[in-house]
């Protein structure tokens, strides 16, 4: 009669046992174990590739931001997991599996030179904000956990708004970048 | 006739008869799971630390002057906490990953910094993550600037902070730069002490 490891509840002969069950039990030992370790080979190809995707923009862009609220990206720099599909919507990075998700944005624009003049950057309902002032260079980051507990139903956006009324309408993005990586499962 | 498992290929005795063999079966089982668990652990142990670096800036770095618009390197760091292995060897002033050993890195970085006199409201005063790449000709040119926004009319002591995005190898390297355009006037950078200058590398993926 076979007894079991404590923790890991493996197959071990006992010197009780009949020496012509032994091949039996080692066969039963090699597949337990051959399922566990399989089972920590798949969590450390999960850890090493993690849900991970970066988009940007390529090049500058001038936009009318009156009329402009999504930062419509260009350019995936990275998707590990099938998180971005710019045809579908260029302004989203789709949080696909539940889990605690850090997200993050960064703008840089030229601002509208306006004294009074805000530029925000939100994601996912979080903002940063900064004055151009007389500048007009205004770079943004916004940082934030979210968490997720329903299985593709969040994205995150970035959004560009401003604050002031006085100034021009037009203003060039330089840079920006919308980045999502999950940290760990619920 | 040695029969193997379904996905590890681990060996073990078709019958009694050949279960006989002085335990052999039992050895080459033992080692091929043994073989496999190094690999895990050695893997493990260096993707689920999630490489993560934290330094803090090595004492002030003084008589920053406006420097014609141009930035100034942020230099000698004291390597305050590390996860996982030792990816950034050097620390004087660039951060280059080790071999192999690069990726998508979330890099966080805060300045302190003091003016000796006021910074005006026409000035920038910000930080800056340069990226540089090696080029075929053995020379480092910046692949691009990233800013945080600027301090303006600030006074005696300032914040910038920046949160960003940033691939590295170990021929394409970062450094933290400082920009102040106010003439007339010189920056230190604040280092140790609680609320000094610091920066944390953290990977999130590595190397393709």
């Amino acid at each position: 009669m076979t007894d079991k490891t404590t923790t890991q509840n493996l197959t071990r002969t006992t010197p009780t046992d009949d020496p012509k069950q032994v091949a039996g039990y080692l066969g039963t030992l090699a597949r337990e174990v051959d399922q566990r370790v399989r089972s920590h080979f798949y969590d450390l190809g999960r850890s090493q590739r993690r849900p991970f995707a970066l988009i940007s923009l390529a090049s500058p862009l001038t936009v009318d931001w009156t009329s402009y609220s999504y930062v419509q990206y260009d350019t995936v720099e990275e998707d590990t997991a099938g998180l971005v599909d710019l045809s579908v919507s260029a302004s989203r990075i789709f949080l696909k599996e539940t889990g605690y998700w850090m997200v993050g944005g960064y703008l840089q624009t030229t601002g509208v030179s306006a004294a009074n003049a805000d530029i925000w950057m939100g994601v996912s309902g979080s903002y940063n904000s900064v004055r151009d002032g007389l500048i007009g260079m205004a770079p943004v980051t916004v940082v934030r956990t979210t968490r997720v507990t329903t299985p593709n139903s969040s994205y995150i956006t970035g959004q560009m708004l401003n604050s002031g009324s006085s100034g021009s309408n037009f203003t060039t993005i330089q840079a920006s970048q919308l980045w999502a990586y999950k940290v760990r499962d619920l | 006739m040695t029969l193997y498992s379904r996905y590890r290929q681990y060996p073990y005795p078709r019958d009694a008869k050949e279960a006989g063999n002085g335990g052999l079966h039992s050895q080459l089982l033992a080692k091929a799971v043994a073989r496999d668990l190094d690999e895990v652990d050695a893997e493990w142990a260096t993707e689920n630390a999630r490489p993560t670096l934290m330094v803090t800036k090595s004492g002030d770095q003084g008589g920053i002057g406006s420097g014609l618009g141009g930035s100034t390197s942020i230099d000698n760091w004291t390597r305050e906490k590390e996860v996982g292995p030792t990816i950034f060897t050097s620390l004087s002033g660039s951060f280059r990953p080790a071999l192999g050993q690069g990726g998508w890195f979330h890099v966080n970085a805060t300045v302190r910094s003091k003016a000796s006199g006021t910074i005006t409201a026409d000035a920038l005063h910000r930080i800056g993550i340069r990226v540089l790449q090696l080029n075929t000709t053995g020379f480092y040119e910046t692949v691009n600037q990233r800013w945080s926004q600027s301090f303006q009319s600030g006074t005696a002591d300032m914040y910038n902070q920046l949160d960003l995005m940033v691939y590295l190898t170990n021929s394409r390297i970062m450094r933290l730069e400082l920009q102040h355009t106010n003439t007339g006037s010189t920056v230190t950078v604040v280092g140790s002490g609680t609320g000094g200058t610091r920066l944390s590398l953290m990977r999130i993926l590595g190397e393709s």
